[in-house]
């Protein structure tokens, strides 16, 4: 151990870090400490873990029901072609303990629900949703919201990305001020695979990454008051600001969401399979 | 000079397929009429639906500010958006039901013209009295939410179409 409380193996490892004033040795004992929980294995969970786990962020969740597919592999580049039909975490977890032995990783192969969201989430330093459907996504943000975690939460649709940044607390908003309920009943989006440019997936489970990164060191800026839109094919970023709604059903006023929530789970996938709902997928 | 107004990628029929457009205006009230896309931001107490969100140039929702009355000037960049959760196109499988009354509209082809929806009726089971149809939407979500409305308010009766069932 040198007097950075760190291995020769980690200061080589870690030397482009600890460069970085920002970070230095002290940030990145800091990373080693912390942690962080991804949901979704997907497309946007792959480059955000894949980040994370290269950072050195020292314990890392995984939750995901699914298996990996052939159609996954355009984007969700962590998982490779030999993991076809294996479960996703358990993909995910060989990639990460490939890149970084540093990182402990924990599984969770099952969708989220309010019956267990709040125990895999309890007990991380940061959230980051790339789940690709909305149930989750309400889920996610209530209990992390209740759990007063730090949530990085990020979607993309063909060549448009979207990010924002709920941090706990009164005058931040949620990811409720921005879209207070699931879109009208009997019409929860899809979880249908669509079409999507595997790249600009990577760019925002990237971003992802570099706000978690952020939040864990204490640095920067973070996206707790804007939301991040970057439209691919005109290669544009807009921060469009975000402020608490006084109407919204979890952070406002006269809240009504006092506890979490379920909604239901209808996904075309889902139907043309003939199964139950492989839950958190892919992530765009 | 004028105001750009751009739709985000879960939106792209709104602008009748384009991502942006030109127009002038000096509220977004204004720019929504214009557009003659008010009757499908707005609901019929002419309130703007909860699921989208105006931003004028890179301020805050519109909700936040004066709503509808917010103002515009030249140059302004107006962006219209709806939360994504990843997926894009949505098929709906519905069971409908077509009362006696019903029966002899023809609703499915109205839906078909009126809304950018693709139908496909993979049962049916029809007689003078009833209509049973499972009947398969798919489009943009926010147009079979449309679809889905005309046919409620038409009085017909819509149910999802339980996993299985027509597979
Ligand atoms: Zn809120």
């Amino acid at each position: 151990m040198s007097d950075l409380g760190l291995t020769e193996e980690q200061i080589q490892r870690y030397s482009r870090h600890i460069l970085l004033a920002e970070v230095g040795g002290e940030g990145q004992q800091e990373l080693l400490a912390s942690s962080a929980l991804v949901v979704g294995a997907g497309g946007l969970g792959s480059p955000a873990l894949l980040y994370l786990a290269a950072a050195g962020v020292g314990r890392l969740g995984v939750a995901d029901g699914g298996i990996v597919e052939l159609s996954n592999l355009q984007r969700q580049i962590i998982h490779g072609t030999s993991d076809v039909g294996r479960n996703k975490v358990l993909s995910a977890e060989a990639a990460i303990t490939e890149i970084n032995p540093d990182c402990q990783v924990e599984v969770f192969h099952e969708r989220l629900i309010t019956k267990n969201i709040s125990q895999v989430i309890r007990g991380y330093d940061v959230v980051l949703d790339g789940s690709d459907n909305f149930p989750t996504r309400f889920l996610v943000n209530d209990c992390c919201w209740f759990e007063k975690i730090p949530l990085v939460s990020a979607a993309v649709l063909r060549f448009e990305g979207q990010l924002m940044t709920v941090l706990p607390g009164e005058g931040n908003p949620c990811y409720r001020c921005f879209i207070p309920e699931p879109p009208p009943p009997g019409l929860v989006p899809s979880c249908q695979e669509a079409g999507v440019l595997g790249a600009v997936v990577g760019v925002i489970g990237t971003l992802q990454a570099v706000e978690a990164l952020k939040i864990l060191l204490g640095i920067g800026t973070i996206m707790s008051h804007h939301l991040v839109v970057y439209d691919a094919i005109q290669c544009q970023f807009a921060r469009l600001k975000r402020a608490p709604d006084p109407a919204c059903p979890l952070c406002g006023a006269t809240r009504t969401i006092t506890e979490l929530v379920e909604y239901d789970f209808t996904c075309t996938t889902d139907m043309e399979r003939g199964e139950n709902g492989e839950g958190i997928t892919s992530g765009a | 000079m004028s105001i750009t107004v751009r739709a985000g990628a879960a939106l792209k029929s709104l602008l009748g397929g384009s991502q942006e457009v030109q127009i002038d205006g000096t509220t977004i009230g204004e720019v929504v009429e214009r557009l003659t896309i008010r009757e499908r931001l707005c609901d019929d107490t002419g309130k703007l639906r909860r699921h989208f969100n105006i931003h004028v140039n890179d301020g805050e929702d519109i909700r936040l500010l004066q709503g509808l009355d917010t103002p515009v000037r030249d140059g302004d960049t107006v962006t219209i958006l709806s939360a994504i959760a990843g997926g894009a196109d949505v098929a709906r499988k519905l069971w409908l039901t077509f009362s006696q009354e019903l029966v002899d509209k023809p609703l499915i082809w109205e839906v078909a013209q009126k809304f950018q929806v693709v139908t496909n009726i993979r049962q049916a089971s029809v007689s003078k009295d009833v209509g049973i149809v499972g009947l398969e939407l798919s489009g943009e979500e926010d147009e079979v939410r449309r679809a889905i409305d005309f046919f409620l308010q038409a009085g017909v009766s819509v149910e999802p179409v339980e996993r299985d069932v027509m597979e």
